[in-house]
């Protein structure tokens, strides 16, 4: 069993044969008889999958497959639709996906040329994703010469509403060299910075918005204690 | 166009097109979306300052005491660019200017019978009319703040008027709108507007601002009187260092070791929030229990939070928060099931 990922009130996980699955919540506890598996028959997955709430009963849930190719299903009140992304393969990392607003979902995940990312733009109507962009890859000038692994966070979150969808957008690099660094989206622009300097983390980092345009990113540092950095 | 000196910071707004005539459904047309930005580099002017502090001393005579940005004295400035772009698929229409009060320019503008205007403030629908740059501005269209790095606010901010028109095409897009009389004020699709720094009231007063880290906090169409296709890309944010006479900027992080006994190495901690100005972060700890450091505040508190007795985690918690004061952390634990813990109350 993988790490389950979770949303409002289901998780899921990738099982050690590959299957994905489901358990739904309701109300802070767990539905008997819930659990079932999602994904479809010829699929296999690996890692950690990555969910965006959208609303009640819809959400989007990203997954690396074992073939390293990242697959999007739309889990509502449809049948499994899984989709390979157009073109986003080769991931060296499990997917990220991030919604800066009611409208967009960023996918980002690591390749072997830098961070890559898709843009899955959601129908007004049905609120279903079907059109992406081609993989971008987020400029590797001014950033990390080699990243290790990823996070990323948008503004705004379940308990900051008002603050949901004003596009600010960054994504978290643990470099090789395990300082830590930050590519911050600006219009359709990214700009690296680096946020603490080598020899810093000493595992993952996680990101969290606490506040309207206040961010954490938290880590094992080196010494085995919990590193914060706060951005704003 | 009678501005001078641009440069910006870029905000964005998003609306939908209206059109006279015709009875179609307005959602049908396409959308204007207007986002913002400060203190970007301009292409077009690389070698200007982006973002300065300055001081100037004002008297009452001075249009910009009229103007309410500034009063009789002398102050520390804080002068930086602003952009709002039309990222929509429709042109982000204001309405037609009207007949201008006086004439001239910026600093310099007259009335009839050669006086200086004297007329600033006076309103005409959503205009009013601004003697610092002798044109109509759009009222209390933008607004701009300072914020510690607590999130609390150092100034009231300035509700900015603001003349909007087309001013760089940044996707190649020509030029349309404009702020003299006869023509409409609006920002075409693919153009943006920029105030640059240098331009009288764009700035905040900063005296006895403490030298420090701050996040300017920058809002177009603040009052959403002009329709949009979304207004949730309106607000961008740029953090600088005040020094003295001294502005810098891309100072994005800040190090707030916290203290907690020691992870495994390598531990991977998961963190969520469930309400401002609270942190969450589990890991699971050298003996298999999950860790939870609590921090709310500011403060941190840590508690070890074990599942079922007996049963240990075997595997990186997730977290999530449904709901205000609700978190809930799951992970596998070592018989392999999904085991789940919810805190309620925040606490």
């Amino acid at each position: 069993m993988a790490l389950p990922a979770t949303n409002a009130t289901s998780a899921f996980w990738v099982a050690s044969d590959g299957t994905l699955w489901e358990v739904d919540g309701l109300n802070g506890s767990w539905v008997p008889g819930t659990t079932q598996q999602i994904s479809a028959a010829g699929l296999a997955f690996k890692g950690v999958p990555s969910v965006v709430g959208f609303r009640s009963n819809q959400w989007d849930i990203f997954v690396r497959s074992t073939g390293n190719a990242v697959y999007h299903d739309d889990i509502s009140n449809v049948p499994v639709n899984w989709q390979a992304i157009p073109s986003a393969t080769g991931a060296t990392s499990d997917p990220i996906a991030v919604s800066p607003d009611i409208s967009t979902i960023y996918v980002f995940y690591l390749t072997s040329a830098g961070v890559r990312y898709v843009v899955g733009t959601r129908n007004t109507v049905n609120g279903l994703v079907r059109t992406y962009t081609a993989p971008a890859l987020v400029p590797t000038t001014g950033g990390p010469a080699s990243i290790t692994s990823i996070a990323a966070i948008a503004n705004g979150h379940v308990q900051l509403p008002s603050a949901i969808g004003n596009q600010l957008l960054y994504v978290f690099a643990r470099a090789a060299d395990n300082g830590i660094w930050m590519a911050a989206l600006n219009g359709s622009s990214w700009t690296w910075s680096q946020i603490a300097p080598a020899g810093t983390a000493g595992g993952p980092l996680a990101g969290v918005t606490w506040a309207d345009q206040h961010f954490d990113v938290f880590y094992a540092n080196s010494s085995n204690k919990l590193g914060r950095i706060t951005l704003f | 166009m009678n501005r001078i000196l641009r440069i910006g910071w870029l905000v964005g707004i998003s609306v939908w097109g209206f059109a006279a005539g015709g009875g179609r459904d307005a959602r049908a047309l396409p959308g204007a979306d207007v986002v913002t930005a400060v203190a970007l580099q301009r292409p077009y002017a690389p070698t200007l300052p982006t973002i300065y502090v300055d001081s100037r001393m004002f008297t009452a005579s001075s249009p910009e005491v009229a103007e309410g940005c500034a009063t009789v004295g002398t102050h520390k400035l804080l002068h930086f660019d602003f952009a709002t772009r039309n990222v929509g698929d429709g042109d982000f229409i204001i309405g037609a200017v009207p007949a201008p009060l006086c004439t001239g320019g910026i600093g310099a503008c007259f009335d009839s019978l050669g006086n200086a205007c004297n007329k600033a403030g006076t309103q005409n629908g959503f205009f009013v009319w601004s003697d610092a740059h002798c044109h109509w501005h759009t009222q209390d269209f933008n607004n701009f703040a300072l914020y510690r790095s607590d999130n609390t606010r150092v100034n009231t901010g300035v509700k900015q008027a603001f003349c909007v028109e087309d001013w760089w095409g940044w996707s190649g897009a020509g030029l349309r709108y404009e702020c003299s009389q006869g023509n409409q004020e609006g920002i075409s699709v693919g153009v943006e507007d920029i105030y640059e720094a240098g331009l009288s009231c764009q700035w905040l007063i900063v005296d006895n601002v403490p030298d420090g880290t701050y996040r300017l906090v920058a809002t177009t169409n603040v009052q959403h009187r002009f329709f949009e296709e979304r207004y949730a890309n309106n607000t961008t944010s740029y953090t600088l260092t005040l020094s003295g006479s001294t502005v810098t900027t891309g100072s994005p992080g800040v190090f707030s070791p916290v203290s907690t006994s020691s992870l495994p190495a390598g531990a991977t901690v998961a963190a969520a929030s469930w309400g401002p100005n609270h942190d969450d972060i589990f890991w699971v700890g050298s003996n298999n229990q999950l860790v939870r450091v609590a921090r709310d505040n500011g403060s941190n508190s840590q508690s070890s939070v074990p599942l079922i007795p007996g049963t240990t985690a075997a595997t990186a918690p997730a977290l999530i928060s449904i709901a205000p004061s609700e978190l809930e952390v799951l992970t596998r634990g070592a018989d392999s099931k999904l085991w789940f813990n919810r805190f309620s109350g925040g606490g």
